[in-house]
């Protein structure tokens, strides 16, 4: 079943049709506040295309003789310690893994334990969050950010990847 | 002199109690919400009137229903139950008062399962909203306002 | 405008180009990288911000993409590909960076400062007061863009700037369709909530 949010961002994207675009019309509680944040949505792409745009690469030429130097010298290695007769334990495919599985350790920490915010950063009268974690056991894919509504000087905590759960959780 | 001392002791102690608590006396609110779109909305909880425009705008759901809510005065160096609910409960470790707000370690659990856990400085003048997993068709909502 | 014809046409000798680089033919890699390097560098620019670090992310990604090039299959096209690499590789960048608090980005300030003669800038000959504001608008938009989420900025830009699909953005970055519509939502309100001012005076 698809979240709202999906189906916002499909229906702002023109996405959404039939039956579906009906039902998700019908459901906003204000057409036209939902109409105008659409066209709110549309001015930011329109925006962002205009000024972020493409960014031209500088010495074009000077990059692929540095990359195809890079290229050269890592072939030549390889070759090199293909033909090397001295057998090692940590061969170049162990050496990978091992430095992957580190990797994803740090990243697991690094990604779900926050670091403190720099108070400076936030709002002195907003609620701030100093950091925030999910149980990566529990939800593996989850990610969190912050986000603040300075209309009504809300925090909140923005989670995704949370595991759905079904409509019984909902008992009071 | 040795009922004299026991006194300056007791009241040294009561006065350090006192002075752990939030000050005057204010409590948390803070509430479970399932949040979803229904053809025929119930009236916003008044608990959340104040933010009710920023919690449509940001989730996009018309009716709001609290699951489990609790209002209480949060003591420094205690821990406690705040909002529970038949699945959920968030826990509370009130660490410390600040300028900015109340320090808190928030920990919320689905039955023994820890979903989610952070430390924040909730402010007198700004609501928190932590946005939890999808259930069913809705959103569960953990909201807390110091009144 | 290419015809469907050429187009196949370019997409068979990628193919060719791409089956001589797997035998060893850096040549063929050479070509490649012709091919997207201002595309990719761009990309990753407007994630980074900085020219340094999108330069050296961008040698990083062909590299990697060089080491790897036994196993592209061909289930996707070698853009598609390549550009799974240079997100990852920037991404994780991006997080390594967060953690170890790593510097604010400067460009946006440089922007002010750059030469008009660079290619780096307008072709245009803008006014001058036109420069100062369309460059302050870019370090708004740089500045908003630096408080998302290294996963929610390569969203946006892959769907705004990139205008990819998707399904092509999930296959790039390796999550669900929903989960980039998910992310999308989110980023589009923070960027509205931030940029509201700027983009309502277009």
């Amino acid at each position: 079943m698809r979240t709202f949010e999906e189906k916002w961002t499909a229906w702002l994207d023109g996405k959404l049709s039939g039956r579906e675009l009906t039902e998700f019309e019908a459901s906003l509680p204000d057409k036209a506040a939902a109409e105008a944040e659409k066209a709110d949505a549309k001015k930011l792409g329109t925006l962002l295309k205009r000024e972020i745009g493409t960014y031209d690469l500088a010495n074009e030429e000077f990059f692929s003789r540095q990359l195809r130097e890079k290229i050269v010298r890592e072939s030549t290695r390889r070759s090199r310690k293909r033909d090397s007769a001295v057998a090692t334990w940590w061969t170049v495919r162990r050496l990978l893994w091992t430095g992957t599985a580190s990797l994803a350790v740090f990243l697991v920490f690094a990604i779900f334990v926050m670091h403190d915010k720099n108070p400076a950063e936030q709002s002195q009268y907003l609620t701030q969050i100093l950091n925030a974690r999910v149980d990566s056991v529990v939800s593996p894919n989850a990610t969190i950010s912050m986000f603040e509504a300075k209309e009504d000087r809300v925090t909140v905590l923005w989670t995704e990847g949370l595991q759905s759960l079904p409509a019984d959780y909902a008992a009071k | 002199m040795g009922r004299s001392l026991a006194l300056v002791v007791a009241s040294t102690a009561l006065i350090m109690s006192a002075s752990t608590k939030l000050q005057g006396a204010e409590t948390v609110w803070s509430g479970l919400v399932i949040a979803e779109n229904v053809p025929q909305p119930e009236p916003i909880p008044p608990e959340l009137t104040r933010i009710e425009r920023s919690l449509k705008k940001l989730f996009g759901y018309n009716q709001f229903q609290v699951i489990g809510q609790s209002r209480k005065t949060l003591n420094t160096g205690q821990e406690d139950w705040l909002a529970t609910s038949k699945f959920f409960g968030l826990h509370v470790d009130a660490r410390g008062e600040s300028e900015a707000g109340y320090v808190l370690n928030l920990k919320l659990y689905k039955e023994k399962e820890l979903l989610l856990e952070t430390d924040t400085k909730l402010s007198k003048r700004s609501p928190l909203v932590i946005k939890g997993p999808q259930i069913g068709s809705g959103q569960l909502l953990l909201v807390l306002v110091v009144q | 405008m290419q015809t469907e014809a050429t187009l196949a046409q370019a997409d068979v000798s990628e193919l060719d180009l791409v089956k001589r680089c797997q035998a060893g033919d850096t040549e063929a890699f050479d070509e490649l990288v012709t091919r997207y390097r201002t595309r990719i560098f761009g990309m990753i620019y407007n994630m980074v911000h900085n020219e340094q670090d999108a330069w050296d992310l961008a040698q990083d990604s062909f590299v990697k993409a060089w080491r790897s090039i036994k196993r592209f299959r061909g289930h996707s096209s070698f853009y598609t590909w390549i550009y799974r690499i240079v997100m990852n590789v920037t991404i994780d960048w991006l997080r390594k960076k967060q953690v170890k608090g790593g510097s604010e980005f400067d460009d946006a300030i440089q922007l002010k400062e750059v030469d008009p003669a660079s290619k780096t800038v307008p072709k245009e000959n803008a006014l001058p007061y036109e420069t100062m504001e369309r460059s302050e608008i870019r370090a708004q938009i740089d500045n908003a863009i630096a408080q998302l989420s290294p996963e929610h900025r390569a969203v946006i830009l892959m769907k705004e700037i990139e205008e990819m699909q998707y399904h092509e953005i999930a296959e790039t970055l390796g999550c669900s369709i929903g989960t980039v519509m998910s992310r999308l939502f989110y980023a589009r309100k923070k960027l509205q909530n931030l940029l509201k001012d700027v983009y309502e005076n277009i």
